[in-house]
């Protein structure tokens, strides 16, 4: 089953598109690290959306998520906007010197780097990015 | 976010705690900015209770060094741990500042 929240695409949402995944992750007990960093994806992508894709303040965005099996969770963003493959976003400069360092550009590369999937079609008018993530099992009770 | 500001002798000390995601990130480079645009040039951020940062944290922290730069001023970090840590390496951010395993290490670095 999925379960899915949609809201406008503002900053306003983002708390709550949190606190939505959030409950998840503690439901499914993800480790406090591994937790953090799907937090880091969400937010990425969202601001994108929120940023970029409509007129601002205006459209909305949809996030859902299921557990494609018990350790491999699943986020679906969906949006209404301008069309945005994330895969084909360019690589950040990460020269060493601060120089040569834009200082934007990073919120995609993180969130390819830490998601262990990430997959892009528009269908229905609609951006459809999904990211999945493997969790480690906690710890069983000895 | 919560941000404790202190100024120990010439170095001005951010303790920043909590997130610094991209609702809280416009409220930290205001901060910042402020004291740079103050006349003060060395800065450590104290990461030790930063539990959370994006790129929006990144972006930030990027801007007010190339402000500082120009300036030539100094921006350390001292105290990195977890999630923070991961990110500060996978965005690159690690070979372009001082990093100090504790607030003393930092203070005592002359400039």
């Amino acid at each position: 089953m999925m379960n899915r929240l949609r809201l406008p695409a503002t900053m306003e949402s983002l708390e709550r598109f949190r606190f939505f995944l959030g409950q998840e992750l503690e439901h499914l007990e993800v480790a406090p690290a591994r937790r953090l960093e799907i937090e880091l994806v969400l937010e990425e992508l969202l601001t994108n959306i929120i940023r970029y894709a409509y007129p601002p303040g205006q459209g909305k965005v949809e996030v859902g998520y299921s557990l494609e099996h018990p350790h491999r969770l699943c986020l679906f963003l969906m949006d209404w906007g301008r069309r945005f493959n994330p895969l084909e976003c360019e690589p950040p400069e990460l020269s060493p010197e601060l120089s040569r360092r834009p200082i934007g550009g990073l919120g995609v590369y993180l969130a390819r780097q830490l998601a262990d999937k990430l997959e892009y079609r528009y269908g229905d008018h609609a951006n459809q990015v999904t990211l999945c993530f493997d969790l480690t099992p906690p710890p069983a009770d000895s | 976010m919560e941000l404790i500001t202190e100024k120990l002798g010439e170095v001005v000390v951010f303790k920043i705690k909590g997130r610094l995601d991209a609702l809280a990130a416009p409220d930290f480079e205001q901060k910042c900015l402020k004291w740079v645009e103050a006349g003060e040039s060395r800065f450590v951020v104290d990461l030790g209770e930063l539990e959370y940062i994006s790129s929006a944290g990144i972006r930030t922290i990027l801007l007010v060094a190339k402000k500082l730069k120009t300036l030539e001023g100094e921006l350390g970090f001292a105290r990195i741990s977890g999630m923070v840590e991961k990110v500060f390496n996978i965005a690159g951010i690690y070979a372009l500042f001082p990093m100090y395993a504790s607030l003393e290490d930092a203070l005592a670095h002359p400039k």
